[in-house]
């Protein structure tokens, strides 16, 4: 083979993979808008996204995994600075004997979805969810919200959970033992996930509409 | 010496590298068992079957349960109504709280809360029926167990790589914590040989290059710590050989010197002594001041030759200085001699009856005849009253004989040269104490001094004694 067919071939592989790269970029969650909102008290917010939960997370929920993700929500002054914020984990659950899915936020109660179709219709347009209370923000200018997601193919719980399988019972011991130190070093779905970043467009918090389903 | 280090280093680092080999070879082996141990699909598949028993038991309760609703419904029951295992109504069984208000917040589809199916449906009147049956004893616990089962063999399935790492990362660091140890330990043992044995090296090249001075001060642990002091011995006593050597070809030089002055000084006086007597004796004129000038000529030149011969016989004593022959003996009579010569200029301070030792008298007493000189000389330099003070004792084998005077002393710099046939602070020519020297060397005796300015010297002699019976 000469140096120009190498070649050839190397640029071609380039391309497969950039090509390839592409489309896992097709794949990946993205917010397509924010809804912000107001509760009595709250400042609420609704999210449109596509790609989620994604086919990663669907195999590993289906394998009886938990999968997490977390929405960090920033309220931005006129001059881009963040004066206040929440972040929020989403718990997702699949479970194999029920044969339904789960998402809990935070302590709050799990809402069960009965199949596929339903865990991305509650993606697609998600709940309102709790961001800031208003009455700091009740003497604000002009303000816009900005929301970052975060998913974790296997959820954190999940990979201590898992550490303590692979590393053994911790118990109480106080030294540095074996097992601690391995499952330190256990990553196990560690692995930053994909994310994604949006921005809404500017609100004031008095003019905002009421949270409604 | 770097062979040596770097065969230690290699050493070490070998033995701490080979059994790594196998260790990890163990380690990987152990986990990829335990790994496929786990992932054996035949395992997976029965925990899949078992769960699938549960979904099937789940399902009857649900068909049981549906049943009964629809059949209370039917009958306008409303409210909470708890059903046992078979679908009858047991209101003798008392569910949790937390399992009414999920049933309160339920579907039209059951759903399974712990050990209980909960559903909420409408009856034919449009009320509220929150419906609570308890399932199979067990059923809950079974299934809730082999799903968590399941979801730590997908885990493990799925993420393999990160378990291996959670295994070998802790295991290459302890590792690799053990190698620094055994580096730590192989270079400590490398400086604690090595540097010992460089110092000796380096030692070695000053000594060969002429400085007798050179000695190893690092010490080392066992072989080289002997070698070290070995080396420092041997140096110590090559320096004295050499430092001895030295002395007796300077002292034989000027033995030579003294030999041939003595003769060439000693022939010439007696004939200047008689040609200014014969001058003197040989006027017999009326100038009385002409003949008073030859009679001081005279004086003079007689005091001059006395002076001269004195000289010419302390050349002599010191070139014809006989090799001393030590027999037993008794320093006694030695003693009460000198303190006649000297009278009060000499104080005895010895315990009273005989002195036995082993020496060669005459020899002795011109030694002893300097010293005392040598003392009141001192005395009289720094204007007290001349007086030495003699002490004779034994100790250790020994007969110690010390000379001590308050005299104007030594000065420190002084000290390792004044032993020197050449070297004087007074003046002359300097060959009491090498006499003085020479006697003690010719006992295979030690002498020492004990000096200080201004205030007196002692210098005390030791002269060996063996045992009577090894004599």
């Amino acid at each position: 083979m000469g140096a120009r067919a190498i070649l050839t071939a190397t640029a071609f592989a380039l391309l497969l993979a950039l090509g390839g790269g592409g489309s896992a970029r097709a794949q990946a969650p993205r917010i397509i808008a924010l809804e912000p909102a107001r509760t009595d008290s709250l400042l609420v917010c609704r999210l449109r996204t596509a790609g989620l939960p994604g086919p990663e997370i669907l195999s590993t929920l289906r394998s009886g995994l938990s999968s997490a993700v977390d929405l960090q929500f920033e309220v931005l002054d006129g001059r881009g600075r963040a004066i206040d914020g929440h972040v929020l984990r989403l718990r997702l659950d699949y479970d194999l004997w029920d044969e339904v899915f789960s998402i809990a936020q935070g302590d709050r109660g799990a809402t069960r979805l009965p199949d596929d179709a339903a865990l991305q219709a509650w993606f697609d347009r998600t709940p309102w969810l709790p961001v800031a209370p208003l009455a700091a923000l009740a003497n604000a200018g002009p303000l816009r919200l900005r929301a970052a997601l975060r998913l974790h193919a296997i959820a954190p719980s999940e990979r201590e959970r898992l550490g303590e399988v692979v590393s053994g019972p911790d118990g109480q011991e106080v030294s540095l033992g074996l097992g601690k130190l391995i499952r330190y070093f256990y990553r196990g779905g560690a692995r930053a996930g994909d994310g994604a970043t949006a921005d809404s467009s500017p609100f004031a918090p008095g003019e905002l509409a009421h949270a409604r389903d | 010496m770097h062979g040596i280090r770097t065969r230690l280093f290699a050493a070490i680092l070998l033995a701490a590298l080979v059994p790594a080999v196998p260790a990890a070879l163990l380690v990987r082996d152990l986990l990829q068992r335990s790994r496929d141990a786990s992932l054996e699909r035949h395992l997976v598949d029965g925990l899949e079957a078992g769960m699938e028993e549960s979904r099937l038991a789940l399902a009857a309760s649900r068909e049981v349960l549906e049943s009964a609703a629809a059949e209370l419904a039917a009958g306008g029951a409303s409210g909470v109504v708890v059903l046992d295992v078979d679908g009858t109504p047991a209101p003798q069984l008392v569910p949790p709280a937390a399992v009414v208000d999920a049933a309160r917040r339920a579907d039209p589809r059951s759903q399974p809360v712990g050990d209980w199916l909960v559903m909420r449906r409408a009856n034919t009147d449009g009320e509220e029926l929150y419906l609570v049956q308890l399932l199979p004893a067990g059923l809950a616990d079974r299934a809730g167990r082999l799903a968590d089962a399941l979801a730590t063999a997908a885990a493990l399935r799925l993420d393999r790589g990160a378990i291996l790492r959670g295994y070998v990362t802790p295991f290459l660091l302890i590792y690799a914590a053990l190698l620094l140890a055994a580096l730590g330990l192989a270079a400590l043992l490398a400086r604690g040989v090595v540097g010992p044995l460089h110092a000796t090296a380096r030692a070695a090249d000053r000594l060969a290059a002429g400085d007798l001075e050179a000695r190893v001060e690092a010490d080392g642990p066992g072989e080289v710590g002997a070698l070290v002091r070995a080396f420092n011995g041997m140096a110590a006593r090559l320096g004295a050989q050499r430092r001895e050597l030295a002395r007796l070809e300077k002292l034989a030089a000027w033995r030579g010197m003294s030999r041939i002055l003595a003769h060439e000084i000693k022939n010439p006086l007696t004939p200047i002594l008689l040609a200014v007597q014969e001058a003197r004796g040989s006027y017999r004129g009326p100038d009385m001041a002409h003949a008073a000038v030859l009679a001081d000529c005279e004086t003079i030149v007689r005091e001059e030759v006395e002076g001269l011969r004195r000289l010419v016989a302390s050349f002599a004593d010191f070139a014809r200085l006989p090799a001393p022959e030590p027999r037993d003996d008794d320093l006694r009579p030695l003693l009460d001699d000198l303190a006649r010569l000297y009278g009060d200029r000499l104080r005895i301070g010895s315990l009273a009856g005989p002195l036995p030792g082993r020496f060669d008298a005459e020899a002795l007493r011109r030694a002893l005849v300097n010293l005392i000189d040598n003392g009141l000389g001192a005395c009289a330099r720094a204007g007290r009253p001349e007086r030495v003070e003699l002490r004779a004792a034994h100790a250790d084998n020994a007969l110690v004989v010390s000379v001590g005077d308050e005299g104007d002393g030594i000065p420190p710099e002084n000290l390792e040269r004044v032993f020197d046939p050449d070297f004087s602070t007074r003046g002359g020519m300097g060959l009491g104490l090498a006499i003085v020297r020479g006697v003690v060397d010719g006992h295979d005796g030690r002498i020492f001094l004990d000096s200080q300015p201004g205030r007196g010297t002692t210098v005390t002699v030791l002269l060996p004694t063996p045992p009577q019976e090894a004599r």
